[in-house]
């Protein structure tokens, strides 16, 4: 189906737009606006045709005078404008050739009409372009999208560039006629979304339901679930005033800075590590973090915001923290190691001018850094002097100061040793500033004079004296500076809507997505700016605007057919949450999150992957209390080079350069760990315990329809529908009638690879290297860690992690067993599941735990299974080491069951293994007579290495006892079952979409 | 070789995304079920499965296995057979150690004994006598030379271009260009060594700036394939399948009263994939329908070496049996670390290059040779290129008193072998001592330019707009495949 584009569409753009080269940002900006993707030819064949024929051609012979400049009113940079056409009608029309201009001009038979001008293509070319043209003029991407062109040799400034709008001065631009009755600040923003709606035709969406409306709020403001009582409370008194309390108090929580801190630091890059080879910590990065987060809780204004970091230690008066404020300057990579230190210095730079350009600018300097921009009006020589205004700084390093106790940033940390998070100016003379040729530091070029890129000079009236970074903070804190406000302003809408006005927040540039609403996004930074560069009020006033309010639904016919895409925001859109988002409402909604603020922070509980993914497993990683893995992911530990699969799934941000918006990616192993990880099942155990507890009865039972009701209102604000309560209700019927089948297994699993760095090991407590399931009764063991290489140690596999039952000390022992369920002669049979990455897989008996408690082995016998040797063995454990008794080849079906018996009379041993299903052969397959025998009792235990096991029908009979069982013999109670159920459903909840997104 | 021209400049995500959503969609499991009206027509739908498999028409390999031997392999010990350096052995000369460092130090000859192999009459070394009867088959470049004598930045280079952290790996970039055949698996799968990582790390399969679903997944190659893959105890198959079609008709309930529901349905369909997944990352990993044949030249019976170091075969034997059957599912880029952690136990030879190859050649060895044979009988070799090498080489002198040789980045060896390359080549040379690259001499970009070529990339167009930039693999200065070895 096409689309037409209504032609008023452009005129309104045109005439409103103060600048040419704006008619085309629309279309850019419009995607899917006008025809539609099927309309053109989008097979590959088509795309090849366009990347091997056209682009070049157009590159080469078209898009100097025909993109950004636009001459004749006519771009070619896109598909849409090509047909829009200019000051002569359509550039082309698609399938007909021989009426499309574009074709005309080429050939050159018109005099009045030649292009390109410099002379005629040659008769292969134009024949490419009727062939386009004939093809419908296939185009990469949506049709609206310009393709980026490349700046002509010869590095100057034209007025196009200068009018561009992202350069140009900042005035506040007049509202269009605004609905009566309206606070004038408050109208605005409606009033020119409106106003560009009208233009096409289409009105904005009605106000999203009440609850939307909160939920939305809270999430953007603060990242967290309105409760329950939030959303009532607005839907009895959905009024304006209830709205606006409502937003200043979201403004006014911690929370609130604690949200929008996250957003800054994705993009200065925020990490508490260096990175590279060693990755060592930045002792004090998280005092830059906590900055932010106060920053913002304080409404520091945005001027200042910008000043302190980048030049905070240089401000009078001095503060404590305006000089943390500059640690911004050391937040980047850095390789303690370089390969070559000059380019290292360089890259250094690099990446910091980088950042400032993209953070606070919109503006990809970097790019500039071996030759003059390709987009961008800015050359080399204006990097270079750049460069020349912060070379400067030093390189983050050691300090050489004596420490100093008052100061914020010089506190002593282990060893001894001082490091600087602040900037710091070198002593001694500046340098000289030299252009470098390509970049490199060992060809420099002309000697260049610091100072700002030249496409601002003029407008900033800076004196010739323009130096240093005190300079560049106050240049860019300038309400004269014409990007900085633009910038910020753009940011703020991007949170809000999911999508800023200029769409590639970082990148203001002729290569960034153009600007929709340019004129709104003006009126916001100059409202910025008036309101005291004060961030929260500009939250206020778009949080109190319609336009936030609407309704997500896209469900208007003549607005889908004018906008799909929604760039005129005729709607809200609906988001994704971010990873800390969705993990912090799984605290919150489970009424555990930890309201801790500040400080070093806490390491997330990460699987053995990400540690065995390191040179040294575990170096630079350290265990948090419980407790602490429940405060908000922005007091997360950052490393660099450490993934935390939990947010790493859920597109977290990449701490290694500056990232303006989050990635949405859907993919399988989000749900996996969503759904099986132990975060996610420990969020969903302590919300049903909450849930159950609010539900339960006087009769001490819990009410099912209670929980689900309760369930539903604390995650998502809400009741459940009387259908949804009785998919919920089938559920826990079912699940608890699953549970309720089969008897428990035993469970052992390593947490943690088996090799690891030996100061990681050493903080480990052996439930932190193994774990067993159900927990009651047994003891675990950390096991001997040795040969020790290059600071790495192994789990030894005679003698590695181990779980040894002990039974209810409360409780008497059964017949035949002492203490703690020891016993010395007696017969074990159990059934275990042997993992195929097991190195290791042993029963115990006589078990008893020996040697220092960070260095425990399970002394006793154990019949050993060796599946990659296919052997098994009897063995002697004692506190000086493991001693073969007897061994045997016995091929072992892996991942599947097999059934072991054991018996032991003092030092004799003998030994059965068979088959899952199969009986036992008549004579053991090993049998031993230990010459020193272990004349002891002891437990009956489980030993593994590399891989979990499973252990079921787990039998001890003790000589003159009776059999006991050791895992459970019976399916769990219904009670339990039920709750187990419970947990299930809230781990459902917990993975709606609707929990995790936005309307 | 007709090659597949992405667009040279996908300006912002959500027209990489677009573009993607028109290239064409071939061979879906769930196709029916996305394939709802809306769903492609979306960014959002097109953002949420990044790994479809794209375009049908390109020609190249279907998959690359790189069997990455870090720590830096010594080419004067095993390709890269240098008589004068053998003669010279004990002669002091002055060369460049690290960056501007020139030293005096004395050269170290090859103890290895050299032989010519197959009809091409390829030098290989007796350190790989089971790999050196596939000669035929390999083609040796002996001129590569890249930018960093540290690990660090050399592992980075090799694996993202860049000496820098934080670009997308070659696997990222292989994930993002060609999608994956199998969506129900990762495109870009990472196994390690038993021993530990490579330095720095995860920095080695990130992503960098690309979206996250590009980076490579870490995989075991026994038990649990992949994180959270296997459900908590007790909870059957039965169990999982229950809560999923809860989840899914809760969430039709929530979707029936919205619109544009393309990025809600790929949440459901996400859940649906991981619910397969758990059955199809056993099955995947299930040798049992192996040859005891097969098992056995790979090298999975067989025991340890007898230094402490020692894996022996069977690890990494493992893990190229693996690579193979994950090829065979459409996985796109498969890497294989051989050597973790530090010094003896990868290829970082200081203390003792005979040593080393003692503990290290044997691991690879019959692995290697079984996976080229493994994959020939199969008739997949045709389709996969297999790539070998580590992040540098090293020097002709010695270190320390046990034999050892420091990092060279100057001139080492890699070798290819498989789709679209000309076996039995011996390509480029050092110099008379194995120092430095002379003839034919190629930089990293160049063997990245030559993988991409032979997966059927052009290098210069398969770029991602980040940062103000068409970002390449090869970087900004030109990059050429390696015409030498291609067939």
């Amino acid at each position: 189906m096409r689309r037409v584009l209504p032609e008023p569409f452009f005129t309104q753009w045109r005439s409103a737009s103060a600048v040419g080269v704006l008619v085309v940002s629309l279309v850019a900006a419009g995607a899917a606006v006008g025809d539609g993707p099927e309309s053109a030819e989008r097979t590959a064949d088509g795309q090849a045709f366009f990347e091997t024929r056209i682009r070049p051609l157009l590159h080469d012979h078209c898009l100097e005078c025909h993109a950004a400049r636009a001459e004749g009113g006519l771009r070619l940079d896109s598909r849409a404008a090509i047909l829009a056409g200019g000051d002569s009608g359509p550039a082309a029309i698609a399938g007909e050739p021989a009426e499309s201009l574009l074709v005309k001009a080429a050939h050159y038979a018109d005099p009045a009409l030649q292009m390109p001008p410099a002379g005629r293509l040659t008769q292969a070319q134009i024949e490419a372009i009727e062939e386009w043209v004939r093809r419908d003029l296939p185009w990469p991407g949506s049709e609206g999208e310009a393709v980026a062109f490349v700046r002509h040799a010869g590095f100057t400034i034209s007025d196009a560039d200068r009018a561009r709008w992202a350069y140009s001065s900042l005035g506040r631009p007049t509202v269009p006629a605004a609905e009566a009755g309206q606070d004038a600040a408050i109208g605005a923003i409606d009033a020119f979304l409106g106003a560009r709606m009208a233009a096409v035709g289409i009105t904005p969406n009605p106000p999203a339901t009440p609850r939307e409306q909160v939920r939305r709020a809270w999430f953007d403001a603060v990242g967290l679930p309105p409760p329950l009582g939030e959303v009532e409370a607005f839907e009895r008194d959905p009024s304006d005033a209830a709205w606006e309390a409502m937003v200043d108090r979201l403004l006014a929580m911690p929370a609130f800075g604690e949200r929008q801190a996250r957003h800054w630091l994705d993009v200065v890059r925020y990490a508490q590590t260096n990175g590279y080879e060693r990755d060592d910590e930045k002792p004090y990065a998280w005092r830059y973090r906590d900055w932010v987060i106060d920053a913002i809780n304080d409404d520091m204004p945005y001027d200042r915001f910008v000043r302190e970091q980048i030049a905070g230690d240089l401000l009078e008066p001095r503060s404590d923290s305006a000089v943390i404020a500059s640690g911004f300057w050391h937040l980047g990579l850095w390789d303690d190691e370089p390969d070559d230190l000059r380019l290292a210095r360089y890259d250094e730079l690099d990446d910091a001018l980088s950042t400032i350009g993209q953070a606070f600018l919109g503006t990809t300097l970097g790019c500039a850094r071996c030759h003059d921009h390709k987009f961008d009006p800015v050359s080399q020589a204006d990097y270079y002097g750049l460069v020349g205004l912060i070379r400067g700084v030093r390189r983050y390093e050691r300090a050489l100061l004596p420490p100093k106790p008052d100061a914020a940033m010089f506190l002593p940390i282990a060893g001894g040793e001082e490091w600087a998070l602040s900037a710091r100016e070198s002593d001694g003379p500046a340098e000289p500033c030299h252009l470098l040729i390509r970049g490199n530091p060992a060809t420099p070029g002309a000697a260049v004079t610091p100072g700002l890129p030249e496409i601002f000079r003029n407008a900033a009236g800076l004196s010739p004296e323009f130096e240093g970074r005190r300079a560049l903070a106050e240049w860019i804190a300038s309400p004269t500076n014409p990007l900085t406000a633009r910038v910020a302003a753009n940011r703020v809408w991007q949170h809000l809507f999911g999508r800023g006005l200029v769409p590639t927040p970082n990148d203001f540039g002729a290569a960034g997505v153009p600007v929709t609403h340019p004129e709104l996004l003006d009126w916001l930074a100059v409202e910025l700016i008036d309101r005291g560069w004060s961030l929260k009020s500009l939250h206020r006033v778009i949080m109190r605007s319609r336009a936030y309010r609407m309704s997500s639904r896209a469900d208007r016919q003549e607005c889908l057919a004018a906008d799909e895409p929604n760039i005129l925001l005729w709607r809200q859109n609906r988001r994704r949450l971010e990873a800390e988002a969705i993990r912090d409402a799984f605290l919150d909604v489970a009424g555990s999150i930890n309201p801790a603020t500040g400080g070093r922070g806490f390491f997330m509980d990460v699987g053995p992957d990400s540690l065995a993914g390191q040179s040294r497993p575990g170096l630079g990683w350290e265990i948090s209390p419980p407790r602490e893995q429940e405060r908000r992911s922005i007091y997360g530990f950052v490393k660099r080079t450490l993934l935390v699969p939990e947010l790493e799934s859920l597109d977290y941000t990449n701490t290694t350069s500056s990232v303006a918006e989050r990635s949405v990616t859907t993919v399988a192993p989000q749900a996996l760990l969503m759904v099986n990880g132990d975060f996610a099942r420990g969020r969903a155990a302590v919300l049903a315990g909450k849930v159950a507890a609010e539900a339960t009865g006087e009769g001490g039972g819990v009410d099912d329809e209670t929980f689900v009701r309760r369930l539903f209102e604390r995650s998502l604000s809400r009741r459940p529908s009387s259908e949804e309560a009785a998919v919920a209700q089938r559920y826990l019927d079912r699940q608890a009638a699953a549970w309720n089948a089969e008897p428990d297994r035993i469970v052992l699993r390593p947490l943690v690879p088996r090799a690891l760095q030996e100061g990681y090991r050493k903080i480990l407590r052996p439930e932190q290297i193994v774990e067993v399931s159900p927990a009651a009764g047994w003891i675990v063991g950390g096991g001997v860690w040795g040969g020790s290489y290059e600071g790495i140690v192994n789990a030894d596999p005679a003698a590695g992690p181990f779980a040894l039952f002990g039974g209810n000390p409360s409780a008497p022992p059964p017949a035949g067993f002492g203490p703690g369920m020891e016993f010395r002669d007696g017969v074990v049979e159990a059934e275990l599941f042997v993992r195929d990455a097991a190195e290791v897989v042993a029963v115990v008996v006589g078990g008893l735990p020996a040697g220092d408690p960070a260095m425990q082995r399970a002394t006793g016998y154990e019949l050993v299974l060796v599946p990659k040797e296919g052997t098994i063995d009897l063995r002697r454990v004692d506190a000086d080491g493991t001693r073969v008794l007897a061994t045997v080849p016995h091929p072992l079906r892996t991942d599947a069951w097999s059934r072991l018996r054991l018996e032991r009379h003092g030092g004799r041993l003998r030994a059965w293994v068979a088959d899952d299903g199969a009986p036992f052969a008549e004579t053991p397959q090993l049998e031993a007579d230990d010459p020193q025998s272990l004349d002891r009792a002891g437990k009956v235990g489980l030993r593994t290495l590399g891989a979990g096991m499973i252990a079921r029908r787990f039998v001890v009979t003790p000589a003159g006892g009776e059999p006991v069982r050791i895992d459970p013999a019976l399916p769990p109670a219904a009670e339990e079952s039920r709750s187990r159920a419970r947990r299930d459903l809230a781990l459902v909840v917990l993975n709606l979409n609707e929990f995790v997104t936005i309307d | 070789m007709e090659e597949f021209h992405p667009p040279p400049s996908c300006v912002g995500s959500r027209r990489r995304f677009l573009w993607e959503a028109g290239a064409g969609f071939t061979g879906l499991a769930l196709a029916g079920m996305l394939e709802k009206e809306g769903f492609f027509g979306t960014a959002a739908a097109a953002e949420a499965r990044p790994l479809a498999p794209k375009p049908a028409s390109r020609k190249g390999a279907k998959a690359c296995i790189f069997l990455y031997m870090y720590g830096g392999p010594s080419q004067m010990d095993l390709f890269d057979y240098k008589p004068e350096l053998q003669k010279r052995d004990g002669e002091e000369i002055e060369l460049e150690i690290r960056r501007r460092s020139l030293q005096k130090q004395k050269l170290l000859g090859s103890k290895r004994v050299f032989r010519q192999h197959g009809e091409s009459g390829l030098w290989i070394s007796d350190a790989l006598p089971h790999l050196a009867g596939h000669a035929d088959e390999l083609a040796v470049v002996k001129s590569l030379w890249a930018d960093s004598f540290a690990h660090g930045s050399a592992n980075l280079q090799m694996n993202t271009g860049r000496i820098l952290q934080g670009y997308p790996a070659l696997g990222s970039w292989l994930s993002y260009g060609l999608g994956s055949e199998n969506e129900n698996l990762p495109g870009f799968v990472v196994m390690l060594d038993p021993r530990g990582g490579p330095i720095p790390g995860a920095a080695n399969w990130a992503a960098g700036f690309m979206p996250s679903a590009y980076q490579g997944t870490v995989f075991r190659s026994a038990g649990e394939a992949i994180l959270a893959l296997d459900p908590p105890a007790g909870v059957s198959r039965s169990m999982q399948r229950e809560g999923v079609d809860t989840l899914s008709t809760l969430n039709r309930i929530h979707a029936g009263a919205r619109t544009a529901t393309g990025d809600l349905e790929a949440r459901v369909a996400a859940y649906e994939l991981a619910f397969q997944l758990q059955s199809s990352g056993p099955e995947l990993l299930d040798l049992s329908d192996e040859s005891t044949a097969t098992l056995t030249a790979y090298g999975l019976f067989d025991k340890k070496g007898e230094h402490p170091l020692s894996l022996g075969p069977a690890p990494f034997g493992r893990q190229c049996l693996v690579a193979r059957r994950l090829v065979e599912r459409g996985v796109r880029f498969v890497q294989i670390y051989s050597g973790g952690g530090h010094q003896q136990q990868n290829w970082d030879a200081h203390n003792g290059v005979e040593e080393n190859l003692d503990i290290h050649a044997p691991e690879i060895d019959k692995p290697i040779a079984a996976l080229l044979a493994d994959l020939k009988a199969r008739g997949l070799l045709d389709d996969t290129l297999v790539v070998w090498g580590g992040e540098f080489g090293r020097q002709p002198v010695g270190q320390g008193a046990n034999g050892g040789r420091d990092h060279n980045p100057k001139g080492f060896s890699y070798f290819l072998a498989g789709g679209g390359v000309k076996g039995g080549t011996s390509y480029g040379e050092t110099d008379d001592l194995g120092h430095e690259a002379v003839v034919d001499r190629h930089h990293v970009r160049d063997l990245h330019a030559t993988i991409l070529h032979l997966m059927g990339i052009d290098p210069e167009r398969l770029t991602y707009f980040y940062g103000g930039l068409d970002q390449k693999l090869t970087g900004v200065q030109p990059a050429r495949p390696i015409q030498g070895i291609l067939a």
